[in-house]
């Protein structure tokens, strides 16, 4: 009789349970749900994505910082200020005084040094923020020094757009670490990269307490900030990978952000009224690549197809409605030379046509990887679709095949970019040079090397002639022609939609702003009614 | 040339070991080749994973250089017998590797996430058997009534039944609909970092804690979950406790018992259910077995921080150190649970010994 | 009166035990299969959703009426209605078509499943049984390997491994389903294995391959019929896991469980695109675990 007593008990504990539950977040603590399975390790500058880089910019602070309402605005930060020499090569930065870390070591010169220094020898992918100014290992402890506890003096090697400098030092990854803290961290030279993985050796308004990958995270509240305490004591992000699930929970409350949702999950939040959007603008595109190193694929009528095969309308009106803004050129809406142009829309008999012309009135066969998850998954399956109707027959792999992309081992791949710097320079590094198109050249952090794309050299001179340009009317008009230069190149990179990311608020959370370069703050929320 | 001398003499036919030891070091052969097995397939799998690792631990944007340094850091360029002496050596000292996701030890993480598994499977066992062996016996006790149909449907339906999708249907409405349950996950976010984890199973280390909302949270947390496990295991349950018992009820000493004059359920429960009692543990161990299976799905649904969503997650982004480490411990712990049904099955069952 | 008188005059045939051919004795025994089947309304029951299943699959084309891959954002996610029965997914596609399309997915992935590990278990199986010795050691070995991984656990690290596809999300779970078909066979050989029948054949001097094909395989059939019919539920159910966690069929294919995993994006706005997917696989699996226990019953009475 045990086994039943014991059947009766556990139906009588389900019960209990089923009992309704009421649930808020507490008023000075804030809930975020994201999905954090690529979020791989806090280490500013190791890391290369959104998530990571929200937390490390708030575990961290940079000399400079960008409100993401003025984004190319550059303002003080951990630098009071800051001069430019006359031939413009030379920065020299002033310290804030009575800063500290969390470690309670007070910020200097040296601090900002070392993580530059860090930055540029541990030459992991964030590293291009200061590599493509042409630092490197060897020349950094050169041209990066501290002549005191209070000036950090920066030589760029080539004159640059001073703009470019300055919003290099407002990106997350040249965070500004506890040099003297990390010092005692350090394992056989490592800059104690092991450490950083999963601790935290900042300024920022925050500092982490705990942070278990894929479950969650949580920081608390930096009671000596140099700006203040921030309102919300701890911030809590967790991992809720379900879109529905994360609108269930921001619903009813249970989060209050939500950072992973589907367009129909939004249009049905939006439409309930007690959460608001954002769409936070990105510098980055959903692109299509095709290989040229295929000879099908490498005919620039066939290239100009693809052009007609996407449902631009289809998509802006359904899984694109809040992951993107309708862009067919190359700079993203909201800078220099930015364009509003869409010649292209689906058209299926006109990229038929071109076919045709092409030599391919039959179509042909090929593989085509998309990344997964919302909307990159659907994008892919409309296309596939698209192209089966003009006779083209797209095997579609869904999954994660960047690998096959950066070792030019693909045909068609389809993904989005984010860049980090709030310029059309960013974006045309990696969409439109290629100093070198060899298998053995391995650019692979361009784009256009992976597509194995020969830019022509006229965009490319253009490309550098820009970002070395002073006067910022010229280069707006350098800008706008290199744009339309692009488009009429018929790229191996067909850009549809400039990349926004979408973020889920409840109306009474108050000051949480995403940001265009993923440094969303979150010492500036409060909470109302 | 030489040749070679075969021994005249016979060979020794009287083993020098006692029969128990010889019989010990023979299970013990069998469980390390299904081990070195079972580490053959994990690291097999494991290489063929079409995602590049190095990839995943660099980024997309890394140049070239970085890749063929960290490359040649985790050794792939040797050749692959290497690579899998490294990998023995490197399990046999417990030493999983490192997690690209999660940064941590392989073998700290599973320290971590495995509890939450076991928290789930524990629990849905208990219901499971809770309620799958009474609805055995009676459906036994009666074969051919309406309450015997009834376990049958029931238990197929629980056979048939994807677990992910019932899963998934259960949160639209008893979350979504009704507020019944929590949305998923083990407890709420904002009740995280109050419990000082001592055993990391939850609920064991709230109530330690006297955190008696955070365990109210777990429970209400982990309730969805395990029923549905449960109801999964209790399907098997009751089929196996069927079985059993009718086998039993046929048996002579039952119609004895009978003859006698017993009442109905002395027989049932002295007699015929205590003699299955040794049958069903092994039962329930492999039960038990099948549920690290359904765990995988569920807690993928649930957002259950368990090793299921451990592994999924792992072997979606390559992570090839934690997906080895998860599936061998996962074939380890089903070898240890056989085994051990396997021991009580053969030193408790007064028949076998 | 004439049809009936003919159908009854059949029966009479199939029924009696006055054997006039080996040929009236095998279809006798059939019959009496059939018979018992159809007493048996659960079974049945699942007999009829199996075929149904068959059908639908079969006849695809002829029962939809839209075209289960053509896109349409304006259409996308409307509820069910006179024209989509099942309603329309998120690119507007026609749910009840996909479903019916699915069914074909569905069966496939199944009978090539099954087509695949029958024979390799049963050659392992009976091989191991029938030799001993080392053999059997080492196939037994290499089987409780394989058995010593949760099922799931295994097919989706092959699959993984593999990568996604169909084919090899076929592969990935034949991989899991061959060892219980080994360890059956092997049991069903050894009660065989000293018979007077099969000793015979060995003294007339068959081969092994003769024996086990000629005097194993027809005793051990029924057994392992029954096994299988209970798998293809199984079979079904990894499928559609693997589905869900994006393992199993790709794009723009039908597949049940995928079906499923895609809609559960759309719970709260849509939530015909999991619930019906689901229903199917549940019923189907149901079907052939219900045809399975019935078969049992008639097959194989020892093991019931």
């Amino acid at each position: 009789m045990k086994t039943l007593t014991r059947a009766l008990l556990t139906c009588a504990i389900t019960v209990a349970a089923l009992s309704p539950v009421g649930a808020a977040t507490p008023k000075d603590q804030l809930v975020i749900a994201i999905m954090m399975t690529t979020m791989r390790g806090l280490d500013p500058h190791e890391i290369n994505q959104l998530e990571a880089a929200e937390v490390v910019a708030n575990l961290y602070d940079r000399l400079i910082s960008l409100p993401p309402d003025d984004i190319t605005n550059p303002q003080p930060s951990l630098a009071e200020s800051w001069t430019i020499s006359e031939d413009g090569k030379t920065f020299t930065f002033k310290i804030r005084q009575g800063v500290t870390f969390h470690s309670g070591n007070p910020v200097t010169a040296r601090d900002v040094e070392w993580s530059l220094h860090r930055l540029v020898k541990l030459g992991l992918a964030p590293s291009t923020d200061l590599r493509q100014w042409g630092f490197s290992a060897k020349n950094v402890d050169q041209l990066i020094r501290a002549t005191d506890d209070q000036t950090l003096v920066l030589v760029t090697p080539e004159v640059w757009n001073p703009n470019l400098i300055l919003y290099s030092l407002a990106s997350y990854s040249t965070s500004i670490v506890d040099s003297k803290f990390l010092a005692s961290k350090e394992k056989d030279g490592d800059w104690a990269r092991n450490y950083l993985q999963t601790a935290d050796a900042g300024s920022g308004p925050y500092s982490l307490v705990t942070w278990r990958s894929n479950q969650l995270l949580i920081a608390d509240a930096f009671t000596d900030y140099w700006k203040g305490e921030p309102a919300m004591k701890r911030v809590y992000m967790g991992h809720v990978p379900e879109s529905s699930a994360q609108r269930l929970q921001i619903d009813a409350g249970d989060v209050d952000v939500a950072t992973r949702l589907s367009s129909t999950d939004l249009s049905g939040l939006e439409r309930d009224g007690k959460v608001t959007v954002q769409k936070v603008p990105g510098f980055g595109f959903y692109y299509l690549a095709l290989n040229q190193k295929d000879e099908i694929l490498s005919n620039p009528k066939v290239r100009e197809a693809f052009r007609y095969l996407i449902d631009y309308d289809g998509l802006a009106g359904s899984v694109m409605k809040y992951y993107g803004i309708k862009q067919q050129t190359i700079i993203p809406g909201g800078l220099p030379g930015a364009s509003t142009d869409m010649p292209y829309k689906l058209d299926i008999e006109k990229a038929k046509q071109l076919l045709a012309e092409a030599g391919y009135p039959d179509g042909f066969s090929k593989v085509y990887f998309a990344q997964p998850g919302t909307p990159e998954s659907e994008v892919g399956v409309s296309l596939q679709n698209n192209a089966a109707k003009a006779g083209i027959k797209l095997e579609l792999q869904i999954g994660d095949q960047i690998g096959k992309f950066r070792s030019r081992q693909f045909e068609l791949f389809s993904s989005r970019t984010g860049e980090r710097l709030p310029d059309p320079h960013a974006v045309l590094q990696s969409y439109a040079t290629n100093a070198n198109n060899a298998d053995d050249a391995k650019l692979a952090g361009l784009v256009a090397w992976r597509s194995a794309w020969d830019v022509p050299k006229e965009i490319q001179n253009m490309v550098t002639a820009a970002a070395h340009e002073t006067d910022q009317e010229k280069r707006d008009e350098l800008y706008a022609r290199i744009n339309q230069a692009y488009l009429r190149s018929s790229p191996a990179l067909v850009t549809s939609f400039q990349r926004t990311d979408p973020k889920a608020v409840r109306n009474e959370v108050k000051g949480y702003v995403g940001h265009p370069t993923w440094l969303t703050r979150w010492d500036t929320v409060t909470k109302g009614e | 040339m030489s040749i070679t001398q075969t021994s005249d003499a016979p060979p020794s036919r009287k083993s020098p070991f006692p029969k128990a030891a010889a019989k010990i070091a023979t299970s013990f052969v069998v469980i390390l080749t299904t081990l070195l097995g079972l580490m053959m397939i994990t690291f097999t799998v494991g290489r063929m994973v079409p995602a590049d690792p190095v990839i995943a631990v660099i980024g997309d944007q890394a140049d070239q250089a970085t890749y063929d340094r960290v490359y040649k850091e985790m050794g792939l360029d040797r050749p692959i017998y290497v690579q899998f002496g490294n990998y023995l050596n490197d399990v046999v000292h417990l030493d999983f590797g490192q997690s690209i996701i999660t940064k941590q030890a392989v073998s700290k993480d599973l320290a971590r996430v495995f509890p939450a598994t076991i928290e789930l499977a524990t629990l849905a066992t208990i219901i499971g058997a809770g309620l799958g062996i009474p609805l055995g016996v009676i459906a036994a006790v009666r074969k051919g009534t309406w309450v015997d149909h009834l376990a049958r449907v029931v238990g197929l339906l629980g056979y048939s039944t994807p677990i992910f999708w019932l899963g998934t249907i259960v949160i639209l409405v008893f979350y979504a609909y009704i507020g019944a349950i929590p949305p998923g996950g083990r407890i709420y976010l904002y009740d995280e970092g109050i419990v000082q984890a001592r055993t990391n199973f939850i609920l064991i280390d709230s109530a330690l804690g006297g955190h008696w909302n955070v365990f109210w949270s777990a429970l209400h947390h982990i309730i969805a979950p395990a029923v549905i496990l449960g109801y999964a295991s209790m399907a098997y349950l009751s089929r196996m406790t069927r079985s059993f018992m009718l086998e039993q009820l046929r048996q002579e000493y039952i119609l004895t018992a009978r003859a006698k004059g017993l009442g109905q359920r002395p027989i049932v429960w002295r007699h015929a259910f205590r003699n299955i009692r040794v049958q069903l543990l092994t039962v329930i161990a492999l039960a038990y077995c099948g549920l690290l299976d359904g765990t995988v799905l569920i807690e993928t649904v649930f957002a259950w921080p368990g090793l299921g969503s451990y592994l999924t997650s792992a072997l979606f982004f390559a992570d090839m150190n934690a997906v080895l480490g998860s599936v061998l411990l996962i074939g380890i712990i089903s070898i240890a649970i056989n085994l051990l049904s396997d021991i009580v099955y053969r030193f408790i069952d007064p028949r076998t010994r | 009166m004439a049809k009936s008188a003919t159908f009854s005059k059949l029966h009479d045939w199939l029924i009696s035990e006055d054997f006039t051919s080996s040929r009236q004795a095998r279809l006798h025994s059939v019959y009496l299969g059939w018979l018992s089947l159809i007493a048996n309304p659960l079974a049945f029951a699942g007999f009829a959703v199996v075929l149904l299943l068959i059908i639908v699959a079969a006849l695809a084309p002829v029962i939809t009426v839209h075209d289960p891959f053509a896109q349409d954002f304006l259409m996308a996610l409307k509820a069910p209605s006179s024209t989509h029965w099942f309603g329309t997914d998120e690119f507007g596609r026609d749910v009840f078509s996909r479903l019916v399309y699915g069914a074909r997915t569905t069966l496939y992935i199944t009978i090539l499943v099954t087509v695949i590990v029958a024979p390799i278990g049963f050659v392992i199986g009976a091989t191991a049984g029938y030799l001993g010795g080392w053999v059997d050691v080492v196939l037994m070995r290499i089987t409780d390997i394989f058995l010593s991984f949760p099922s799931l656990v295994l097919a989706l690290a092959f699959s993984a491994a593999l990568g996604p596809g169909i084919e090899n999300a076929v592969i990935a779970i034949a991989l899991t389903v061959w060892p219980p078909i080994a360890r059956l066979a092997r049991a069903e050989t050894l009660t065989f294995r000293h018979a007077d029948f099969v000793v015979a054949a060995e003294l007339q001097g068959a081969g092994v391959g003769r024996i086990l094909l000629r005097h194993i395989v027809p005793l051990c059939a029924p057994s392992i019929i029954v096994r299988l019919t209970l798998n293809m539920s199984s079979i079904i159910l990894t499928a559609a896991g693997l589905g869900f966690l994006g393992l199993g069929a790709q794009p723009p294919m039908a597949e049940w469980g995928a079906m499923a995993a895609s809609g559960r994006q759309y719970l709260l706005d849509a939530w015909w695109l999991t619930t019906v997917p689901g229903i199917a696989i549940l019923t189907v699996s149901l079907a052939f675990n219900l045809l399975g226990d019935g078969l049992r019953d008639i097959m194989d009475p020892r093991n019931g």
